[in-house]
């Protein structure tokens, strides 16, 4: 298993396709969040400097969307190459066992996901530790609880996606569905909100952007928490429970 | 030592592979032999989990090839020549294959080196030609240095040199014990390598023998007749129980010599047009027996 995580990691390493898109969306997410950071005065109606420490994380922290998305794209067609006839053939005859492959790679996904947002968010946070110094305003510390409960909300949820991509990639066999299926979990619930409450109300709590908020929103943090876990983890289980069970049942 | 019992696999209502037992011993060049479509790379694919059979197994050594902690230690397969991505290079390829399955570092050089490949390694595989893609994927099959080669149409895209140095290189490796199997549609290709021949079309096993055997095989020289009465002569020669098929015009005669035929064509007025003793290549052979023509199992052939 290690030595599988390891040849996906020199798959990075060695072409430039893959080391590009991962550095792109550092620096797009970045960009995105810097340009939500500066455009407060037209998205909230307030100046930078009016807003407390903590919505200055918070609206910087919408470039983990971004990264979410990109990591999402990056994940589907990743594991959708190893999958190719060609590829294929070499992969599973040196990991025969298909519950062995599916593992490896949700792993090697999950390590490379979980890196990614560190950095990200140690950029953003040095990013806005200068912001907030250079406007006079307090600093942060990444150990105070809710901001450090954000931070793991971020990750989680860029783990998250990348997860359901992977496992929808190993259903349909295709990093076009792979994509589609997690970018549809993640804005199916936008659409359902324009439904009448008393249907929104029932289908939303089965989406797990309420969850992902509930993690990332601190004040919450009551039983909601629980099932907020409860619900991310009966997605993941229960995605790559299907995608495995594709998966071990294709030929190839 | 891999045995296949049974094995069957169904596409839908197609039977790619159909009942098949065969065993492959160690120590010898396999060909695998059938017209394209027959069912070879199914075949192969089920021996390494690729396909899931619909019925019967394969046993490696008494188990399955999943069942292998380090399964390409054991066999080693060349199934598809392109390599995990074309924008690697040959040895950027290897050195994953290598890490993915524990491989010390030392038989990526190694098998630079046995394929040929030294010079381009720094190369990326798009820029291969098929020959050369061919080369990498033998040296990805060997890599592990496994007891049983497996590969698909490996002659496939060589030119003259890369075909005599895939024959040399499949001669040192079954003269070091190790089973090798190479499937091809092609009997050419095969039979200056094999020592032994199978051959299946439609899924079904239609010959095993040794290439000895395929080349002493009585029934491959026949003689070929033709004649004013063809019906009269037929009865004639059944009399003598000689084994008759129409063809074109006439009728081929095995099991009598032309000789004979000669005298019982004259002894009953019958005028011949034609008498020729054929003695048909190894792909005549190939063709008669994928035709459905003659059937060469269980003939004094053993399938323990
Ligand atoms: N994945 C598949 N789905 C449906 N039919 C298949 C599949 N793979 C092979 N076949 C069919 O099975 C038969 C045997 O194919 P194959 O094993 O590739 O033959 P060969 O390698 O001898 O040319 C062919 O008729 C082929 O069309
Ligand atoms: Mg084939």
């Amino acid at each position: 298993m290690k030595n599988l995580i390891k040849a996906d990691f020199k798959k990075i390493f060695y072409l430039p396709g893959n080391r590009s898109f991962l550095i792109s969306t550092i620096c797009l997410s970045i960009l995105l969040g810097m340009i939500f950071l500066f455009t407060t005065n037209v998205t909230q109606g307030r100046a930078l400097i009016e807003l407390s420490s903590m919505e200055v994380i918070d609206i910087t922290l919408l470039g983990m969307d971004v990264a979410a998305i990109m990591l999402l794209i990056f994940t589907a067609n990743f594991v959708k190459k190893d999958l190719t006839s060609g590829a294929v053939h070499t992969n599973l005859a040196i990991t025969p066992v298909r519950g062995n492959y599916f593992l490896s790679k949700v792993s090697f996904i999950s390590i490379l996901a979980i890196l990614l947002s560190i950095v990200l968010i140690l950029l953003f946070f040095a990013i806005d530790q200068l912001v907030l110094s250079m406007n006079g305003m307090g600093g942060l510390s990444i150990f105070a609880l809710n901001i450090f409960t954000k931070i793991v909300g971020s990750i989680v949820m860029v783990l998250f996606y990348s997860l359901l991509s992977a496992s929808g990639t190993f259903y349909l066999q295709s990093a076009f569905g792979g994509a589609a299926f997690a970018l549809s979990v993640m804005f199916l619930p936008a659409l359902i909100k324009m439904f009448p409450a008393d249907i929104s109300d029932i289908l939303l709590p089965i989406f797990p952007e309420d969850a992902l908020s509930a993690l990332i929103d601190v004040h919450s943090a009551d039983g909601s928490l629980l099932r907020a876990i409860l619900v991310l983890l009966l997605w993941i289980i229960v995605s790559s429970l299907i995608g495995q069970w594709k998966f071990k049942k294709m030929d190839y | 030592m891999i045995k296949t019992e049974n094995l069957t696999k169904k596409f839908g209502d197609k039977t790619a592979v159909d009942r098949l037992n065969l065993t492959l011993q160690p120590g010898a060049v396999t060909g695998f032999l059938g017209p394209n479509g027959s069912g070879k790379s199914t075949t192969m694919k089920m021996i390494i989990s690729l396909v899931q059979p619909t019925h019967g197994k394969v046993i490696i050594d008494g188990k399955k090839y999943s069942d292998f902690r380090e399964p390409v230690k054991k066999i080693g397969t060349l199934i598809d020549p392109s390599t995990l991505d074309k924008n690697f290079t040959a040895e950027q390829h290897l050195s994953i294959i290598a890490t993915a399955a524990g491989i010390e570092k030392s038989r990526i050089e190694e098998m630079l080196d046995v394929t040929g490949l030294q010079s381009v390694k720094n190369k990326k595989v798009k820029s291969y030609s098929l020959g050369m893609k061919q080369r990498l994927g033998v040296a990805t099959a060997l890599i592990g240095n496994p007891d049983t080669i497996i590969l698909d149409e490996p002659f496939n895209g060589l030119d003259i040199d890369g075909i005599k140095w895939l024959r040399k290189l499949f001669r040192q490796l079954a003269d070091h014990g190790k089973a090798v199997i190479v499937s091809s549609h092609l009997m050419r290709e095969i039979e200056a390598v094999a020592d032994r021949v199978v051959i299946i079309g439609q899924g079904k096993l239609l010959a095993d023998m040794t290439m000895g055997e395929m080349n002493e095989k009585s029934l491959s020289s026949y003689v070929y007749v033709e004649a004013n009465d063809i019906a009269k002569f037929k009865n004639v020669l059944q009399k003598k129980h000689a084994l008759i098929k129409p063809h074109n015009a006439g009728l081929k005669v095995r099991n009598l010599e032309a000789s004979e035929i000669g005298r019982l064509a004259h002894d009953h007025q019958i005028i011949l047009f034609q008498l020729t003793k054929v003695n048909p290549s190894l792909e005549d052979l190939f063709t008669e027996i994928t035709d459905g023509k003659v059937e060469y199992v269980a003939k004094g052939v053993k399938t323990k």
